[in-house]
């Protein structure tokens, strides 16, 4: 059985809670209710044949208040980076987190999630913002955890690259 | 049990645990199995520990991190399926066992939690409220110039941005949906000017046409002439209206005044409501600090007094040092003090309690407040009098809760200890004067100046707080006093001169 810990970094309120209740328990709920600390879930996936088990560490937002503990990211083998399509300062509080994540994790894996694509048409994040990332040399993906769209999708890619590294 | 601690563990625990009941301890050999559990496990672990399990069946969201992956590895404010938040830290000795420490944070997560989501659902909000009227452009902020606006899209018009006041005062104004809104049926004079409208609207050019001036009747029965304005923007047909005088000018001077009025009237609500929640914020912080605070405040006194009972320690120390140990001692029991007393204060301005009212008994609240200062009294060999004047009365007429209230006497005997010197007397007394009965705690100590009695209960007070025999003070005693008298609506005052001590009274009527 391959163990695999996954961390959710970003700003409050993106979605990293509801994301990993999607996966994890199929649920969605509208009441935003801001994570203290640390939730630790467990998912386990049959990925090309090989079974897998997933520890999603899904942890408080970054803000003012509660800077993001690097001990939370130790051990990740990939991560997720949760950026608000409709609030361009997540995005912003994205790049830091990754400069973080990056030197605590040594590099392992990881991809940008722009969540909230139900509500497109009130984005802040545009084409050209998205361009940018991805010319970094980042995967980015669009989902939503309220419409379902794309989040297995994401969670099954990146558990293939870190089985591949 | 002890045996089993390596040096390296005892250091680390004394160092980095604080010490409470409820600690959870678990030792784990090289491979990750369970040796020896301690305390309420059944908070933490899925399931019950044995002997033979390994780490990951019974805390399977801690898989990976045993042994730790740094050493220590401390993680802060970790959820389990249990709905209890733990701080946990995992620790690898030389013996190459793992130890985890479980150190409950449940109570300052969920205060955190709820501070926190106050603060980001606020923050959300402000966004979304930006958001939204940005979405509908200039027009949105119209209605502080008294407008009200429609987007016409097809058959129907659909309010944007906010209604002014005057709108609500109207008699016709009175609609169950405002988002779609029969205008017509509103306004019939509209049907009328529907067709100049359409013309402008039906133009490809940006363009804008008004109509004339017809009037309304207000709830109150007053007239109110009202002009309408059929504007093409960007594409965007848009139907205003706006209250005018009869020659048609804008600026109906009376609605301006009350609009200006309703604005600075829900500013200054907006402040004040700000004001409250950050002094609220303030003092919750207080709160949890200081409850935080007390449980290593609480071991530092515990482990000097081991040290201080210890007598081989005592034989080793000089007579200095042993002085010195002694004085860590004390000075700790009185940041203790002046924790507990900043405790109370920010729960009692949080209105963190319950008044649990009983029947004032004066001599049982005399012997409460009688043990609590007995040593500091007997230093200062000061005689505590009772004066009770009941006058006949079977009962005592006075309604207080016994907990608050004899926190208050004991902080006025306390602090008449302190301002009295040695022989003196302080009496803790009761009178009928006209009207209600007062209770009163006299001294006849050094008394104070006018203008310290005026700055009395001025909140915190930092004037003059050392005592006759060079105590030291809070300054958050008197605080506190007039919190809990102000809880029981009684009032205090004081009536002191230099060098001729001082009365508290307290009226309870
Ligand atoms: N429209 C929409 N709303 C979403 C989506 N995902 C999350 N939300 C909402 O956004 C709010 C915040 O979601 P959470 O999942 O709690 O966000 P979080 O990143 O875990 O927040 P913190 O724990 O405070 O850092 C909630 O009200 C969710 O219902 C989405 O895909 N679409
Ligand atoms: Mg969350």
């Amino acid at each position: 059985m391959i163990k695999k810990k996954i961390t959710m970094v970003g700003a409050f309120a993106v979605g990293k809670t509801s994301l990993v209740q999607r996966f994890v328990n199929s649920i969605y709920s509208e009441k935003y209710q801001t994570t203290i600390g640390v939730k630790i879930d467990q998912k386990n996936l049959v990925i090309d044949g090989k079974d897998v088990t997933l520890l999603l560490w899904d942890i408080h937002g970054e803000d003012d208040f509660m800077k993001v503990k690097p001990t939370y990211l130790i051990g990740s083998s990939g991560y997720f980076i949760v950026v608000d399509g409709t609030r361009y300062e997540t995005l912003q509080t994205a790049l830091q987190l990754q400069e973080m994540a990056s030197t605590v994790t040594k590099d392992v894996p990881f991809i940008v999630l722009i969540n909230k694509s139900d509500l497109r048409q009130d984005w802040e994040i545009n084409n050209d913002d998205i361009e940018s990332i991805r010319k970094r040399g980042w995967q980015v993906i669009l989902t939503s955890a309220r419409d379902n769209f794309a989040v297995e999708d994401a969670f099954e890619q990146l558990t293939r690259m870190m089985l591949n590294q | 049990m002890k045996t089993s601690f390596s040096d390296a563990i005892t250091d680390y625990i004394i160092s980095k645990i604080p010490p409470y009941i409820g600690l959870v301890m678990l030792q784990l050999d090289e491979a990750g199995m369970l040796l020896n559990w301690f305390g309420p496990v059944e908070k933490y672990l899925e399931k019950r520990p044995d002997r033979s399990m390994h780490i990951e069946e019974v805390t399977p969201y801690l898989m990976g991190m045993v042994p730790p992956l740094i050493n220590p590895m401390v993680l802060p404010h970790v959820q389990t399926n249990t709905g209890h938040y733990a701080e946990i830290h995992i620790v690898e000795d030389e013996l190459m066992h793992t130890w985890m420490f479980f150190v409950d944070q449940t109570r300052s997560a969920e205060k955190l939690q709820q501070l926190l989501q106050e603060v980001n659902d606020e923050r959300l909000r402000i966004k979304r409220a930006k958001h939204d009227s940005v979405g509908q452009g200039a027009f949105s902020a119209l209605h502080l110039l008294d407008y009200v606006s429609f987007v016409k899209q097809g058959d129907h018009y659909q309010l944007i941005g906010n209604i002014p006041v005057w709108y609500k005062e109207l008699k016709t104004g009175l609609f169950n949906d405002p988002e779609r809104i029969n205008l017509t049926e509103l306004f019939p004079f509209i049907e009328v000017f529907q067709y100049e409208a359409a013309e402008c609207w039906e133009t490809s050019v940006e363009s804008k046409v008004e109509s004339g001036i017809w009037e309304e009747e207000t709830l109150t029965g007053r007239r109110m002439y009202l002009q309408a304005t059929a504007i093409r923007h960007k594409q965007v047909n848009y139907l205003i209206f706006r209250p005018v005088n009869k020659e048609g000018k804008i600026g109906n001077e009376m609605i301006q005044k009350a609009r200006e009025q309703r604005l600075t009237l829900d500013q200054l609500a907006r402040a004040e409501k700000q004001l409250k929640r950050l002094l609220q914020f303030k003092d919750q912080f207080v709160s949890i600090v200081s409850h935080d605070l007390r449980s290593p405040i609480g071991a530092v006194i515990g482990l000097s007094e081991i040290l201080m009972d210890d007598a081989e320690v005592k034989e080793k120390l000089s007579q200095y040092n042993y002085e010195l140990l002694t004085l860590i001692h004390e000075e700790m029991h009185r940041l203790l003090d002046y924790n507990d007393k900043l405790f109370n204060w920010s729960n009692l301005e949080l209105g963190n309690f319950k008044l649990n009212l009983k029947r004032l008994d004066l001599n049982q609240m005399a012997d409460y407040v009688g043990r609590m200062q007995h040593l500091k009294m007997l230093n200062k060999r000061i005689h505590f009098v009772r004066a009770f004047e009941q006058d006949g009365m079977e009962v005592f007429p006075v309604m207080v809760d016994e907990t608050l209230f004899g926190q208050a006497l004991n902080n006025l005997v306390g602090n008449a200890v302190k301002f009295t010197p040695e022989g003196g007397e302080i009496t803790l007394g009761s009178r009928i004067v006209d009207g209600g009965i007062e209770i009163y705690v006299k001294d006849n100590g050094i008394g104070m100046s006018k203008s310290v009695v005026d700055a009395l209960f001025q909140g915190f007070t930092r004037t003059s707080t050392t005592g006759t025999l060079g105590e030291k003070g809070t300054g958050l005693g008197l605080g506190i006093v007039s919190k809990i008298v102000e809880a029981h609506h009684f009032s205090i005052r004081v009536e002191s001169s230099p060098g001729k001590g001082s009365t508290f009274i307290i009226s309870t009527h």
